[in-house]
């Protein structure tokens, strides 16, 4: 029995001891020791690379611990698969949901055990159906059973992977940035449902980056900074600055930082960079109209699906519009392709910067390089030494936390990944921006650093269009924030009006006083 | 009823019948000039009754391979893997081995080459196109080291003039290929394990935190696949009066790959169905007997094939780019 085990003076359900983990000679978790209890939500933070991802999957049989033991309900255990920690009731749901898009929901929940038979051995489908939407029906989750997996909606995929780990029996629930795609109403019902499903026994190991969400649902939080624990207590003991400092191991003060002063409405009328009007794109969003000013950061909220990313593919040349006009620095503006708006001065950062923005196995300076690719060459040939300087400077720059520029990108922490974006695109000088959803699953500290980039953009006179879920992000880093909802364009929140509160009520239906339209 | 096919799929499906139906139209037209309408008809009618010995083979191989493309594994090797199935063959028959035993060794070195492929693959971990291109060499040339070695006399053809030999192929053909796309079919329909090839193929990360046992998911895969094609081999061989390993089924994989696309399977493994590779294969030898009428140069017919494929597929992805486009940024 560990010593939090003795002190509670009950059985852990999972415990840890001395369990840690190296990769080549790098130590990504130092020797941890740990117990979860039934019936608690364990709050597990830290920044990137801290070693979360390393103990879930220590914990999810993923990966082999070098050394220290697991104990299962006080019996040692030896979890050498994914396999071996769901037969003893350990489920993980990962960041990156791992599913077979063309397959059925009823099929993906089914995946690891024994479908139903019926005459001649052979697969009965209609009670497999059964099962699965009692299942789900179970889990409080509403989904067709008999359609594509790839057709339902992030929090729709969430809620069919927690009602299946649930019907496994699970005894311990990892869930990683449950919430890191989902916008504040999905995330808020998901949050309830993990409280029910707490309240029904079930220990949750819960990771995110939300600090908000870890202290209203954590019975306890543990910190892991450096690949060490440093800290294990109860969540009503802390407050969020105080979790932050002991995550990075210093205050962190500007979260939303703001040196655009005066701002932008306080200075006449400044250039409008990009003019949107009426654009519509059929099933994706209908007569969006907006402006971005030079000096201007806007926001754009809304729930996911409400057709946020696809108005920004589609002002950046990625869909084509079926009807509407747009301007860029006063020229019509109709983009074929990425290459166009690039060379007009518009960037785009992606939402998913794993499947969209990086080559995971590109170094660092290829990645970084290739945004400016057509200013490094001469003759077509690439000068190397230019390269280097480019790229040199770039890490600087934009504080890249690297080995150097030989270093593989996807080896790189979320928030480094984003400011190689962030650093590739911003090297081209680009007049207008749109970045969509730049700070997701990154941490605290690379999240203030990327705020304050995009804070300087804005300071430097350049348009910014952020896109976020994030709803203290898109209030406290924009000047005005609209909001879509099923994709129109529903309000425009500025000064008082844009709060919070209101932004979500916009979001979901429920407009405000605010006026929509650019 | 499980999901079976995927919309892409359906619609390629959709496609190649009508695709068929046009072709059947064009073959007829050719047949129509200096006959009579009752003469063409019984000329089609002939194509037709001859048409399922004739794909046969290719049909069987096909289905195999569909089941280790589900799985994002492929095998190039399958012409060679004929070649040695014509090998045993003749090694059975000038021993006078009885010809149940002749077909049963087809069925094996089939069976056994295609199942070694997939343990390769999956336990070794090299590339299933590296795997299958060395054995697209390999079993061609253990072919000819068998017939030389257990082929007394051996000239480098060997002709089977006893009628016995060849009742499978010629006979039969119709009926085991019925019999056989039938239950693949079934199987696909009514079990599990093709919808885990499908998982596999899909992503195997998935399938891997659900628990599944990869490699033998994947070996079962081939185990099938080789199978069937060693059914189409059997057929093959028996089809032919003379056997000439070192000639036979050559480019027979891309003829069967090129099918197996036509008929909406994912080449990179995930998606598919049997009925689509079914009609793939329909689709292609309706073609290559449209060409035969239509066109007396050998070359040209090989190149108005080659686009006929490209040209179905093209068509089908120019008509719904705007839907692949989202697909793909989604």
């Amino acid at each position: 029995m560990s010593i939090e085990s003795a002190e509670r003076g009950t059985e852990g359900l999972f415990e840890l001891s001395g369990v840690s983990r190296s990769f080549g000679g790098v130590v990504a978790l130092q020797p941890t020791t740990l117990s979860l209890f039934p019936g608690e939500i364990l709050g597990l933070v830290g920044e990137n690379g801290a070693g979360k991802s390393t103990l879930i999957r220590l914990i999810s049989g993923v990966l082999r611990p070098d050394s220290g033991e697991m104990s299962w309900r006080g019996r040692p255990v030896v979890l050498d698969s994914p396999r071996s920690a769901i037969d003893l009731g350990i489920a993980t749901i990962h960041q990156e949901l791992e599913y077979c898009g063309h397959l059925s929901v009823a099929e993906n929940m089914m995946l690891g055990e024994r479908w139903p038979r019926g005459w001649g051995g052979w697969v009965d489908w209609s009670a497999m159906h059964s099962l699965a939407r009692s299942r789900l029906e179970r889990a409080g989750c509403d989904v067709a059973v008999d359609i594509e997996f790839a057709r339902l909606t992030a929090v729709e995929k969430q809620l069919v992977a927690i009602a299946t780990s649930l019907s496994r029996d699970a005894g311990l629930l990892i869930l990683d940035e449950p919430t890191a795609s989902l916008a504040a109403p999905d995330a808020r019902r998901l949050i309830e449902h993990l409280k029910t499903i707490r309240d029904s026994g079930v220990a949750i190991l819960y990771v995110s980056h939300r600090l908000d969400e870890v202290l209203e649902l954590s019975t306890r939080v543990a910190v892991l900074r450096d690949g060490k624990l440093v800290h294990v207590g109860d969540a009503d003991e802390l407050d969020g600055s105080e979790l932050v400092e002991k995550m990075v191991g210093r205050p962190l003060q500007q979260v939303f930082p703001r040196t655009r002063i005066p701002s932008v409405s306080e200075r006449g009328d400044p250039e409008v960079l990009l003019r949107v009007e009426g654009l519509t794109c059929e099933g994706m969003f209908e007569g969006v109209s907006l402006e971005v000013r030079s000096g201007e950061v806007v926001g754009l909220a809304g729930l996911v699906g409400a057709g946020r990313s696809e108005l920004a593919r589609a002002i950046y040349g990625l869909y084509p519009a079926d009807s509407g006009s747009m301007q860029l620095l006063g020229h019509p503006w109709n983009p074929r392709s990425a290459w166009d708006a690039l060379q007009a001065g518009l960037v785009y950062l992606p939402e998913e910067r794993k499947r969209h923005g990086l080559v995971a196995e590109h170094d660092l300076a290829s990645t970084l390089s290739i945004g400016i690719r057509d200013q490094l060459t001469r003759w077509g040939m690439v000068r190397s030494s230019h390269e280097r300087d480019r790229v040199s400077g770039m890490i600087s720059d934009y504080d890249i936390r690297c080995s150097g520029p030989n270093q593989a990108v996807g080896t790189l922490s979320g928030g480094n990944q984003q400011k190689v974006l962030l650093a590739r695109w911003l090297e081209r000088d680009p007049e207008v921006l749109v970045l969509d959803e730049p700070t997701r699953g990154v941490d605290v500290g690379a999240k203030a650093e990327i705020h304050s980039v995009v804070d300087r953009l804005a300071a430097a006179g350049h348009g910014v269009l952020l896109i976020s879920s994030d709803l203290p992000e898109v209030v406290g880093m924009s000047d005005r924030v609209l909001v879509m909802n099923r994709g129109r364009l529903v309000a425009e929140l500025s000064g008082d009006s844009q709060t919070q509160r209101e932004v979500l009520q916009a979001a979901a239906g429920l407009v405000p006083g605010g006026e929509a339209g650019g | 009823m499980s999901l079976r096919m995927t919309a892409p799929v359906r619609r390629r499906m959709a496609w190649l019948v009508a695709g068929s139906i046009a072709l059947l139209a064009v073959i007829f037209a050719c047949l129509l000039p200096g006959d009579t309408l009752g003469g063409a008809v019984s000329r089609l009618g002939t194509v037709l009754r001859d048409t399922p010995r004739n794909m046969a083979p290719e049909m069987l191989a096909a289905i195999g391979l569909t089941a280790i493309i589900w799985t994002g594994a492929i095998d190039l090797s399958i012409g060679s893997v004929l070649a040695v199935c014509g090998a045993v063959f003749a090694m059975g028959y000038s021993h006078q081995a009885h010809p149940v035993l002749c077909f049963a060794f087809c069925l094996l070195a089939a069976g056994g080459l295609v199942a070694t492929n997939g343990l390769l693959v999956r336990w070794l971990g090299i590339p299933a196109l590296i795997v299958t291109l060395a054995g697209l060499a390999a079993y061609r040339g253990l072919a000819l080291v068998l017939v030389n070695v257990g082929v007394p006399g051996f000239d480098g053809n060997l002709t089977v003039p006893e009628e016995i030999y060849r009742v499978p192929g010629r006979d039969w053909a119709g009926w085991i290929l019925l019999c056989a796309v039938g239950v693949a079919i079934v199987f696909e329909w009514t079990c599990r394990r093709p919808r885990l090839w499908l998982a596999l193929g899909s992503s195997a990360s998935a399938c891997r935190l659900h628990g599944l046992d990869l490699p033998r998911l994947a070996i079962s895969a081939f185990l099938f696949g080789g199978l069937y094609l060693g059914l189409g081999g059997m057929l093959y061989v028996s089809n032919q009066q003379t056997i000439d390993p070192a000639r036979m089924a050559l480019g027979f994989e891309l003829s069967v790959i090129a099918a197996v696309v036509l008929g909406g399977t994912n080449i990179f493994g995930g998606e598919g169905s049997f009925l689509g590779t079914v009609l793939g294969v329909l689709f292609l030898y309706l073609a290559r007997q449209a060409l035969i009428y239509a066109l007396d140069d050998v070359h040209a017919r090989q190149a108005f094939e080659g686009a006929l494929i490209l040209g179905v597929i093209g068509f089908d992805c120019v008509l719904h780019r705007g839907e692949h486009r989202m697909e793909e940024l989604k």
